[in-house]
């Protein structure tokens, strides 16, 4: 090659590289100015940008999201640790945070606004006890069902998540895979493992042998294809013609209801999980100054309006009326099952390999050396306490809402 | 050799270190320590540190884990050998039938190259759900092997096409004027010929799939789960680095081999593939024409299907048990692109540079190679095997571990350089592989003839040189460009912010259950990558000089 084509190739990269300086430098001179906040939303985007917009119109920052799963939110989180280019980790359960958490990849802040409001933080359980994570707002766990496909095969409303293994319902539950829905269906099951553990006193290896039994039965009722997470789950639900039942927070049948059309509603059983939805500033955040400025609107009264006209849920703060269907805490606490966030995280290879095992016929069952396997990653918990949900109040919400 | 060319070469090789060599170090080093970004920390804080190979053990000593290989080989295993056999009747009508009917049908199944796995795997999810869940096998074993098999059967047809034309029918009169039957002259001559070619296509499915994320995270049941889709579980649910990196180098070594096996039975290939009007045996019985013409119309069929699946989907908002929606409008489009505005600027932007730098690449390696000698191509091409052998989940990895740190990491979080080189990398070996074909095929007697009338080299390569290849180039630099706009595996991790693509928006609005944006997004891909299909098959027609009814 001649010189002409080597000097051409010699200012080829000399273009790329001044390009690229050019670019830096713009950035470097921008980046002090430019008012944003990047956010990964474990939310559908069409709920979250119309939430999102409401803040950037009421405080002029233009917000950058990124919506997904929790799971796949969260490990991007962690691949960025070393260079973050996210600020805020907006929704999904404090499992999935109390996990993120040992990664260091939070940074710690105590929004003012609950920073005494110890009601409103569950006596302390629904934060991090260092402010890496908050909640805003808050949910109970349940069961979204299609009236029309239940009504067609002619079967009971659920009251309990027990009732799921019962082969009535076998061929109209559509199930969520715990290891990719980390803050529902995780939720779901790790309650259940807790449930058996508190029933059969915390004897672990029995516990463990029926909580299995039940994952098997639930599983072997269960129909294709198991969900990646709840907005699938519910989806698939609104468009079956036979799926009657999936797992999901009771805020959310409403929700698909009215935004889809579909034939949806929430059953609410006993013994279930108050859960907390929570939030994080990044350990790192590029645009910290606007970060904190997102969490105080959240914990505003003008954020907690919006989580309740926009997401159907109720607010973590006073002042702020809780929309229709959903409960107040106090209404529901002292009747919820004492659920452990930090058990579930500890048990999270447990549980998930359980599931994975008995999704794959429903039919085998765990090998000796798998079950061991497991057995490995539990750490043990002691579940002492004994609450239940009143069912009278159960009995009302499902009047309240037409379903009896 | 020069010093011209040694240090063509040597830039060359500063390239490839920094594209494939230290980010697949920097990648094997995180599945030693288990944190990401291991490489750094080496230099900066050591002592942080826990080199051990228990990744590997674990994965070795758990029939859970071993059991994902295993999947992993039979589903991509599977995928070559039903898509080569449902292939063949039609590369043997491209390549043994003169009618005008295979023109159409060609056109159709070259545009299939440009839909992307996930999407036929949604077109089939939204299929299901018109049927009201009664294509439940979609979400199983034979479902995935069947979503995979109809996204590679375009890649198979093309190299048994190329095979079959290539193969030199007098070699076969030949034997059997000389007394051999017709068994001994099939297994003795037919075959050896055909095998460089088909292999090559069998390599490029297997890579294709075993690589492939996507689809196995939308239908791949519980119990059957391979290495992609399983370390993709461990990263992103158990933030198991040290496991999810030691499963993604296991699998980096099973495509490495494969192409180490092809490499090995393909040493004529390059005889077998330069398109050089051999003599062929046409088929003339209108009782196999028929039914080949038939069979390979059902199969072009699919492509449509897909194509107004997807399109119907994303203009509506509902489409529940009806053979059609029900609310034809058009703000799924809307959202879609209010969402993510910048996504379809991005996809053009990336996938075109990534193109260019490909095709700049390899344009560089196989010119120097024709000038200088072959002293140093057999190093570039083991190289460029490395990457081929890289899917693009391990790509996206190997890149944010060594780059994503507060030196270099505005290459990955604010501008889309790394994202760009990352799709370079990734298709490298196809831009690489047209474009030597193309060089190959020159005749040394006209760079001698230039060379003699006094030319120089720069005269040469621009005005011989280019004109001849550039059908060549412009088909690598096409596929480069169209196979980048559907990546979801290393976009995933390379992207910045405001650069999110089409095939990212769209794969992450499905899974966050919002199907008809998904549906929408996917759409648009469709409509940029599609009529680029469409020029690459122009151009393939022109490079490989294919009989024409």
């Amino acid at each position: 090659m001649e010189k002409k084509a080597l000097i051409s190739v010699v200012v080829a990269i000399i273009v790329v590289v001044a390009a690229i300086a050019i670019g830096v430098a713009y950035y470097n001179s921008t980046k002090t100015t430019s008012k944003e906040v990047v956010i990964y939303a474990d939310y559908g985007s069409s709920l979250a940008s119309k939430y999102f917009s409401n803040f950037t119109n009421a405080t002029g920052i233009k917000v950058v999201a990124t919506y997904g799963a929790m799971g796949t939110l969260t490990g991007k989180l962690i691949a960025d640790a070393s260079n973050p280019s996210a600020d805020i980790l907006f929704g999904g359960a404090p499992s999935a945070y109390i996990s993120a958490e040992t990664n260091n990849i939070f940074q710690s802040y105590t929004p003012p606004a609950i920073a005494n409001q110890a009601e409103y933080l569950h006596g302390g359980l629904w934060r991090s006890a260092t402010w890496d994570w908050y909640p805003f707002t808050y949910a109970v766990l349940g069961m979204s069902v299609n009236t029309v496909n239940l009504h067609k095969a002619g079967l009971p409303m659920p009251t309990s998540f027990l009732n799921l293994s019962n082969s009535t319902y076998k061929g109209y539950i559509i199930m969520e895979n715990p290891s990719t829905s980390t803050t529902t269906s995780i939720a779901y099951f790790s309650l259940m493992y807790q449930y058996f553990l508190q029933k059969y006193d915390n004897v672990t290896s029995v516990a463990q042998s029926h909580f299995e039994s039940y994952v098997h039965a639930v599983l072997n009722n269960t129909i294709t294809p198991i969900q990646s997470d709840d907005e699938n789950a519910e989806v698939a639900l609104g468009q079956s013609s036979t799926a009657a039942i999936t797992i999901d927070w009771t805020y959310m049948p409403s929700l698909y209801a009215a935004e889809n059309g579909y034939t949806l509603a929430p059953a609410l059983p006993n013994a279930t999980v108050l859960g907390p939805t929570a939030m994080a500033i990044v350990n790192g955040a590029p645009h910290m100054a606007y970060a904190k400025d997102f969490v105080n609107w959240v914990l505003s009264k003008q954020g907690q309006q919006n989580i309740t006209t926009i997401f159907h849920k109720p607010p973590i703060i006073a002042g702020v009326p809780i929309p229709a269907g959903s409960f107040s805490i106090s209404q529901v606490q002292s009747d919820i099952f004492p659920y452990n966030q930090t058990f579930t995280t500890n048990n999270f290879n447990y549980i998930t390999g359980v599931f994975n095992n008995f999704t794959s016929s429903a039919s085998i069952h765990l090998s000796n050396n798998a079950i061991q396997f497991y057995k490995n990653a539990v750490v043990p918990v002691t579940i002492s306490q004994n609450y239940f949900i009143d069912t009278s109040l159960y009995s009302n919400y499902l009047k309240a809402t037409g379903l009896l | 050799m020069r010093n011209k060319e040694l240090s063509i070469y040597a830039i060359i090789l500063i390239i490839f270190s920094f594209l494939i060599i230290l980010p697949l170090l920097s990648f094997f080093i995180t599945s030693l320590v288990g944190v990401p970004n291991g490489i750094i920390l080496i230099f900066t804080d050591p002592s942080k540190l826990n080199f051990s190979l228990s990744g590997y053990e674990t994965i070795f000593s758990s029939r859970l884990y071993t059991r994902d290989i295993t999947d992993t080989l039979i589903m991509s295993l599977s995928v070559v050998a039903l898509s080569f056999v449902l292939s063949l009747p039609i590369a043997l009508l491209f390549s043994r039938v003169e009618t005008r009917a295979k023109i159409v049908i060609r056109t159709i199944l070259m545009i299939s190259l440009a839909i992307p796995g996930f999407i036929i795997a949604y077109v089939f999810i939204i299929m299901n759900s018109i049927a009201g869940n009664r294509l439940d096998l979609i979400y199983s074993f034979y479902g995935l092997v069947g979503v995979m098999t109809i996204a590679m059967i375009p890649f198979m047809v093309n190299y048994i096409t190329l095979s079959f034309n290539n193969l030199d029918y007098r070699l076969v009169e030949a034997s059997l004027a000389n007394g051999n039957s017709k068994i001994r002259t099939f297994f003795g001559v037919t075959i050896p010929l055909l095998t460089p070619g088909i292999v090559s296509g069998m390599v490029i499915v297997f890579l294709l799939t075993t690589g492939s994320l996507s689809v196995p995270l939308l239908l791949a049941p519980a119990s059957f789960q391979v290495l992609s889709s399983s370390a993709y579980t461990q990263l992103f649910s158990f933030f198991n680095w040290r496991l999810a990196t030691a499963m993604l180098f296991i699998l980096f070594t099973i495509n490495l081999i494969a192409i180490i096996l092809q490499s090995h039975l393909s040493r004529r290939a390059f005889a077998t593939v330069q398109g050089k009007g051999f003599h062929q045996k046409m088929i003339r019985r209108k009782a196999v024409i028929i039914p080949l013409i038939i069979y390979s119309s059902v199969i072009s069929i699919l492509p449509i299907i897909e194509i107004s699946v997807i399109g119907l989907s994303g203009f509506s908002t509902r489409w529940i048990l009806s053979l059609f929606p029900q609310n034809a409008n058009t703000s799924s489009f809307s959202n879609a692109i209010s969402l993510y505005p910048f996504s379809i600027y991005s996809t053009i932007i990336t996938t075109i540079l990534a193109g260019a730098l490909a095709v700049l690449i390899s344009v560089l390696i196989s010119y120097n190679a024709k000038v200088s000698g072959n002293s140093f191509r057999r190093l570039l091409n083991f190289i460029i095997m490395l990457a081929f052998a890289m899917s693009n989940i391990i790509i996206g990895i190997s890149f944010l571990s060594l780059y994503n740190n507060k030196y270099t990491g505005f290459m990955i979080d604010k501008i889309p350089l790394m994202m760009i080189l990352g799709y370079t990398t990734g298709r490298l070996g196809y831009a690489s592989n047209s474009i030597s074909i193309s060089f190959d095929s020159l005749s040394n007697s006209l760079l001698e003839a230039a060379r003699i009338m006094g030319k120089k080299g720069y005269d040469i390569f621009t005005k011989i040189l280019l004109p001849l290849v550039l059908p060549g180039i412009l088909e690598g630099f096409l596929f480069v460009t169209v196979r980048s706009a559907i990546d979801y595996g290393s976009t995933l991790f390379l992207a910045p912010q405001n650069w999110y693509t089409l095939a990212l928006s769209s794969y992450g609005l499905i899974t966050t259950g919002e199907l008809h944006a998904g549906s929408a997004a996917a759409f648009i891909i469709l409509l940029i990558v599609v009529p680029i299909s469409a020029v690459i098959y122009f151009f393939r027609q022109r490079t490989f000089q294919e009989i024409q009814a």
